[in-house]
């Protein structure tokens, strides 16, 4: 009897088999230098895998156990998704700041730079709420005691200005 | 007279882009219910249809329906049935052509809506009074008015109703109808110029054998005439279908179906009193 | 009826001109002393911007130089000064104001006379019963709904003022449903994404696309002439016929051969209603079985593909081959026209959609909706969705647009007043307890309901799935309805149970605040008069400026994109006053007045609309305030123009779901953080064949499967109900009518043929009836008949048509008049074209909480017109009328508001005096 335990997982092509360290190798590769600032076992499963039908629970344990041991990911705890609802665990990059802004073509990822409807404050001390990214250009309104006042505002995201932007609550 | 002068204002009504919104037929109202102009007393809210739309379904088969859809105001016309049943002068033409009822000398005189062939003129029984279409001249008088065209050809999504100088050559509504089928409303000839109002057509669609379930795209179709003698001819599309549009009403065609391989079918005596779909033709091998 | 003559134009002073925006499109609006004379579309002026011009096979399109309306844009007149307008609060004859709330002879709501009442009386007691009810049973006693698309104007509009009146003063909210498109919003999120987008594609630039490489189009379950891409008034009409003549093929699939495709199609097909999903799996057999599908395509970006091609094949479960016969089986339409049009799609570039927006139209309103809905996408999917000429729009939408022009559109959620920027207090609903429009009778009637959902679920998929309970745990439940603006009877299904529920005394008080004495109106306790938007100021945009339409850019239907200063044409009429006027006044009763308006009046408030956008740029807040409007161009660049014409033939292009074709970075607006990592908003980032989403969340939806398939509806033809009533009754979006806004009101529209026919004074609904179908039945074309179900019954006047199959009924949703013979009676016939008297109440799925009139059953037989005069109701305002009041400011009863319409003598003077304020 093979005392090893083997991994099911269901693909579109094929139901392939794996031992626990090459099911954990595989989720280290969908994982590396992940463009994502947030990460949970459903899109990995899911989107790394393309995945058949929810994960069975030992194929997910796995993923959850490899995600907690690796470097660059953060067990931040229960999170909304849009897709899955609240997913516990969910996991926070820890090489966001220093990972790819531009997609595999060279295209610009403005949604992976600045968060849309957060709040910047800008090198010059102004605050703006930014519920608005079409194309390159940011749009919001400057906020200033308590208020929004002003006019629309349009930040150039690849300008000067914009990448000196911080995110403020 | 018109404010931009025009030697001979007239409305290009091309039923083969009108699709019937009734957006002329509500600015036509819009503009005369209830207000008296110039030129005319106001309209009652309900019963007059200056701009009327006529619209009638084409077809006598769910494979193949059309509508017809013909917006048809006063026609303006150059030998006015209701200027020659009119007494004291109480109907006139302008000199651009614009027909115009004298709302005051007109007062009592029902003949006047009863002569007019197309039912453009409409009687109002409170006011005991003839009214109809003005072609908005009122409008295009005024100098302070701030539109060019008449209510009806504004409102027009389609540019199914277009304004212009009929008189001149260039300009936009002479060449349209110089590009299209002129097809004078019930024979009359005026201010308002129709165009493609359809005629009759002739559709159908051929199919191999039943059980095959297939249509058969190129079959090549072939009408005649038999009371004239003219022949058309066409191929089948896509679907299966063919279709001769425009064919004289009241006429009858042989029709005539052939493709390589199969047996030719031969119709006679289909009829275009009424828009006519002869059916589905299942070819049989030869 | 003695005609009133107004103004003889000899007399007449020079006008003065506004302008305005309602759903028929912007308006211009000419006024002589206080006094409408004409609404005209609006016509640019030489100093306007130049159009956009697309260059398509060798010719050269620009749009007129004007907005065009569609016909209730010229009906607003005749609806401002209406014969149903409601002229001074009113209050129910036989209401009792009882110190608990009960016997109130509540059974006779619906058919009880009104008494004039006073502004100060009405609003009196308004405050007053809402302190006793909050009091007995807390905020969430009071619960409140709009209509959709009550009033134009970002102030007025419902999420704009009605929000924040509400949320301000604390209320159980009603959830809305996405009505119009139940089948893509509820369904195409589990097989694309576009969740945030409420389940419709991207239609960015499509027209352009479309017109350069499109071969064939397919419109299924699409009216654009009708529908007008929503507000889009009539401006696609003309893009439609350039695509027509440039020679593009256009199939129409709908069991009506409607007013487009009637004059459109080069190939209409009729099926069986609710039959739609089964064709198109029949198309997909096509494909799959002679490989003329994009397998490349799939490979790449589809999920699941082999399962599905399994299920196709009958290699499945239910071991069925979905074959063009099979198809035709079900639908009646022959195999050979499936097999003609799937392969005509195959091999040609082919743009399909579904509806007015390409994510809408009928056939998703049916038990089997989410499954044709996601069959739709799967199919475009399989043809390449993306690359030039296979996308999947509408063609109503799609227009080039400047999209970095940034201006609140309609119903964007940044374009309201009870939120930020423009509010400075953004107001936020203590309760939590929330209600569910579709089955608020359920929950009123039986005093519980339980459904899943959040209605609109744009912020997630999780949200399709929040299980809700009436009462909420912890909540008592509502005993007060504030019914604002339009009429659910002739909208909502199952009218006799909103009846029913209007009479119910669960029900203590019932306020109706609207414009005209519409048929819900008639059930009200109070009625509160309000004004129409050409008596009052506001700021609005066609185009979809900014976001707009539920969903970002979901318009784009316009040639043009017009930003409206809405300047007051007139002053209110008879004693009606603004929404904002009479939600401040309850304010102030109720002691949060000044927070509520913040000091501002309507102009102020639609100033900050001007400010919090790209405008000031552009116009200051007095010069647009004089020219009345702004055209915002397509591009702000000169070298974007063609030096020939001068028109824009340049602009900045984001050809919607381009990216996903050429495996980019997504670049279109409103687009997800994944959207960049080039994954669609499903679980696996590509088109799912087999949902992931469904099986995580739903595993055990009927109405859903994994695999989207044709279902038999459970009102359908192979129903028990169908012996009895064996017609499907197919009731779309009105052609002559907006959601019941005009057709009570505008007279006019009762003399549209295809519309309505008057006869004893009652403008009876056309319906549509096969003529062989009229033959068995001795029905001829102007006869009255009765439409049935066991549900109740309509009676309307029938058009006999070989535009339908002989399995369906034709007669438009949404009437604006509802009318039970026997007057206030429920179950008694309706002789308003009410025809969701005959739709069931059922939601298609228990997990999918959506509207399915669709699926509606019954029979027709020829019947007598009611021999009464008139529409039966007309008397109470008549009573009303002759009743004397003393009010607290005089009531602008004479000339102007009788003026057009009205009963009294003709009035020949030009000049109105002024009443003292």
């Amino acid at each position: 009897m093979d005392l090893e335990k083997k991994y099911l997982l269901r693909l579109p092509d094929e139901n392939l088999v794996m031992t626990k360290d090459e099911l954990a190798a595989h989720v280290e590769g969908i994982l590396k230098d992940h463009p994502s600032e947030f990460m949970n076992g459903y899109r990995v499963w899911y989107e790394g895998f393309e995945g058949c039908g929810m994960p069975s629970p030992d194929v997910y344990e796995v993923i959850i156990e490899t995600m907690r041991a690796m470097d660059g990911w953060e067990d931040i705890g229960p999170m909304r998704w849009e897709k899955y609802g609240v997913v516990n665990p969910s996991f926070k990059n820890l090489n966001y700041a220093s990972a790819a802004k531009d997609d595999p073509n060279g295209n610009f990822m403005l949604q992976h730079r600045f968060h849309l409807g957060a709040h910047y404050q800008g090198p010059d001390g102004r605050v703006f709420w930014i519920p608005i990214m079409e194309d390159f250009n940011m749009r919001g309104f400057e906020r200033k005691d308590g208020k929004y006042v002003g006019t629309m505002v349009e930040i150039d995201a690849r300008g000067e200005y914009a990448s000196q932007m911080v995110e403020v609550k | 007279m018109l404010k931009t002068p025009m030697k001979k204002p007239g409305i290009a009504i091309n039923a083969a882009r009108c699709m019937a919104c009734y957006a002329c037929f509500m600015a036509c109202k819009d503009e005369h219910c209830g207000w008296d102009t110039a030129l005319s007393k106001s309209q009652p809210e309900m019963g007059q249809y200056w701009m009327n739309i006529v619209e009638w379904e084409r077809g006598d088969s769910e494979r193949r329906v059309k509508t017809a859809t013909v917006p048809t105001p006063c026609n303006h016309c150059d030998n006015p049935a209701c200027m020659a049943a009119a007494k004291d002068g109480a109907v006139y033409k302008r000199e651009d052509g614009i027909v115009i009822i004298d709302p005051e000398k007109a007062v009592g005189q029902k003949a006047i809506a009863d002569a007019c062939p197309m039912n453009a003129v409409f009687w109002n029984e409170d006011l005991q009074l003839p009214q109809k279409c003005t072609m908005c001249a009122e409008l295009l008088d005024d100098p302070d008015y701030p539109g060019f065209e008449p209510r009806c050809v504004e409102a027009c999504p389609n540019q199914a109703l277009v304004f212009g100088d009929l008189a001149d050559p260039e300009s936009n509504i002479s060449k349209l109808i110089a590009a299209n089928k002129v097809t004078p409303w019930k024979g009359l000839t005026g201010n308002v110029v129709h165009l493609n109002t359809p005629q009759k057509f002739l559709a159908g669609t051929v199919a191999y054998p039943k059980e095959l379930e297939e249509v058969c795209i190129g079959a090549k179709v072939k009408i005649t005439c038999d009371e004239t003698g003219d022949t058309y001819e066409t191929e089948t599309n896509w679907a299966g279908d063919y279709e001769f549009e425009d064919l004289p009403e009241a006429k009858t065609w042989t029709v005539e179906i052939s493709f390589p391989g199969f047996k030719t079918v031969t119709y006679t005596g289909e009829r275009t009193d009424v828009d006519h779909y002869v059916g589905i033709t299942y070819l049989e091998q030869e | 009826m003695a005609e009133r003559i107004v103004l003889s134009s000899a007399e007449r002073p020079k006008e003065k001109i506004t302008h305005s925006i309602c759903v028929g499109g912007p308006m211009t609006i000419h006024t002589i002393d206080g006094v409408i004379r004409r609404v005209r579309p609006v016509v640019f002026q030489d100093d306007d911007p130049a159009g956009w011009v697309i260059k398509a096979r060798g010719k050269e399109y620009t749009p007129q130089r004007k907005m065009t309306m569609s016909l209730l844009g010229y009906c607003e007149k005749d609806r401002t000064y209406a014969y149903d307008r409601l002229k001074y609060p009113m209050i129910r004859e036989d209401f009792v104001e009882t110190p608990d709330g009960k016997n109130r002879n509540t059974e006779n709501r619906g058919k009880s006379g009104y008494r004039r009442a006073s502004w100060d009386e009405a609003l009196s007691l308004v405050a007053r019963e809402i302190k006793r009810l909050q009091r007995t049973y807390g905020k969430e006693t009071i619960t409140a709904c709009t209509s959709s698309h009550h009033s134009w104007g970002l102030v007025g509009y419902k999420i704009s003022l009605f929000n924040r009146f509400f949320s301000m003063m604390g209320y159980t909210r009603i959830a809305d449903n996405p009505d119009s498109w139940e089948g893509f919003h509820w369904g195409t999120p589990h097989t694309f994404g576009y969740y945030w987008r409420l389940g419709g594609p991207e239609p960015y630039d499509q027209l352009e696309m479309a017109m350069q490489n499109c071969e064939t189009m397919i419109c299924w379950s699409s009216d654009p002439d009708t529908s007008r891409g929503g507000y889009s008034a009539q401006e696609s009409a003309l893009w439609r016929w350039w695509m027509k003549e440039m020679g593009i093929q256009f199939i129409y699939v709908d069991p009506f051969n409607n007013y487009t495709s009637v004059k459109h199609a080069d190939k209409w097909i009729g099926p069986r209603m609710g039959t739609d999903a089964a064709i198109l799996e029949a198309i997909a057999y096509v494909w799959i079985t002679e490989g003329t599908f994009d397998k490349e395509y799939v490979a790449q970006h589809g999920h699941r593909f082999n399962e599905f091609v399994d299920h196709i094949l009958g290699r499945g479960p239910d071991g069925t081959p979905k074959t063009p016969r099979w198809a035709e089986e079900l639908s009646k339409v022959p195999a050979m026209d499936i097999k003609a049009i799937a392969r005509r799609w195959a091999s040609t570039p082919t743009t399909s959609g579904s509806g007015m927006r390409g994510g809408f139209g009928g056939a998703c309103r049916h038990s089997n909706g989410t499954e044709y809905a996601r069959l739709m996408v799967l199919l475009a999917a399989m043809q390449g969705y993306g690359k030039p000429g296979r996308n999947f729009w509408g063609p109503g939408c799609g227009a080039p647009m400047n999209y970095d022009f940034w201006f609140g559109g309609y119903s964007d959620p940044l374009a309201s007043i009870a939120k930020a920027p423009v509010a400075d207090d953004v107001p936020m609903n203590p309760v939590q307890q929330v209600l569910y429009r579709p089955n608020l009778p359920d929950a009123i009637l039986n005093g519980h309901y339980e459904w899943y959902g959040e209605g609109f679920c744009g912020g997630g998929i999780d949200l399709e799935f929040t299980r809700h309970v009436y009462p909420t745990p912890g909540y008592n439940k509502v005993h007060c309805f504030w019914r604002y603006g339009g009429s659910f009877f002739g909208t909502m299904l199952d009218t006799n149970k909103w009846a029913a529920m209007y009479k119910s005394p669960e029900l203590e008080f019932v306020i109706n605040q609207d414009i005209y004495f519409t048929p819900e109106t008639r059930h009200a306790d109070v009625i509160l008069p309000a004004c129409t938007n050409l008596e009052r100021t506001d700021i609005g945009e066609v185009g979809s400026s900014g976001l707009g339409g539920y969903c970002s850019h979901s318009e784009s239907g316009n040639s043009w994109q017009l930003i409206v200063y809405q300047e007051k044409a007139i002053e209110p009429l008879w004693d009606s006053r603004s929404d904002f006027w009479i939600f401040s006044q309850v304010a102030a009763r109720l002691g949060f007045g000044e927070r509520f308006t913040e000091g501002r009046d309507e102009e102020a408030w639609a100033k900050r609309f001007w400010q919090f956008s790209d405008l000031p740029k552009q116009m200051s807040w007095e010069d647009f305030k004089k020219k009345g409007y702004y055209v915002i161009p397509v591009s702000m660049k000169e070298e974007d123009k063609d030096p020939k014409t001068g028109l824009f033939q340049n602009w900045k292009r984001y050809p919607g779901f381009n990216w996903f074709a050429e495996n980019r970075a997504c670049d279109t607006m409103n687009h997800k953080v994944f959207q960049e990592e080039h994954l669609l908003g499903t679980f696996s980032g590509k088109f799912e064949f087999v949902s992931e989403s469904l099986t995580y969340w739903a595993p055990d939806d009927e109405a859903r499967r994994p695999i989207p398939q044709y279902q038999d509806s459970w009102e359908g033809f192979k129903s028990l109900s169908a012996d009895n009533y064996p017609y499907g009754l197919i009731s779309p979006h009105p052609r002559f009518d907006y959601h019941t806004h005009y057709n009570q009101h505008a007279k006019w529209l009762w003399e549209v043929p295809k519309n309505r026919v008057l006869i004893n004074g009652n403008p009876y609904l056309v319906c549509h009836i096969n003529a062989k179908v009229a033959e068995q039945k001795g029905i001829k074309d102007g006869d009255v008949v009765r439409l049935f179900n066991d549900r109740g019954s309509v009676l309307c006047v029938a058009r006999v048509t070989y535009r339908l199959n002989p399995e369906t009924i034709h007669a438009y949703t949404s009437s604006g008049i509802y009318n039970p013979i026997r007057y206030g009676e429920r179950y008694s016939w309706d002789k308003g074209g009410s025809i969701n008297v005959l739709t069931p109440g059922r939601l298609i799925g228990d997990y999918v909480p959506a509207m399915a009139p669709y699926s509606c059953n019954i029979e027709v037989e020829k019947a007598d017109p009611d021999p009464n005069f008139g529409q039966g109701w007309e008397f109470i305002l008549d009573e009303v009328d002759r009743q004397q009041l003393e009010t607290e400011r005089p009531i602008r009863t004479s000339a102007e508001a009788d003026l057009i319409f009205g009963e009294k003598e003709a009035c020949v003077k030009a000049l109105v005096e002024k009443e003292a304020v």
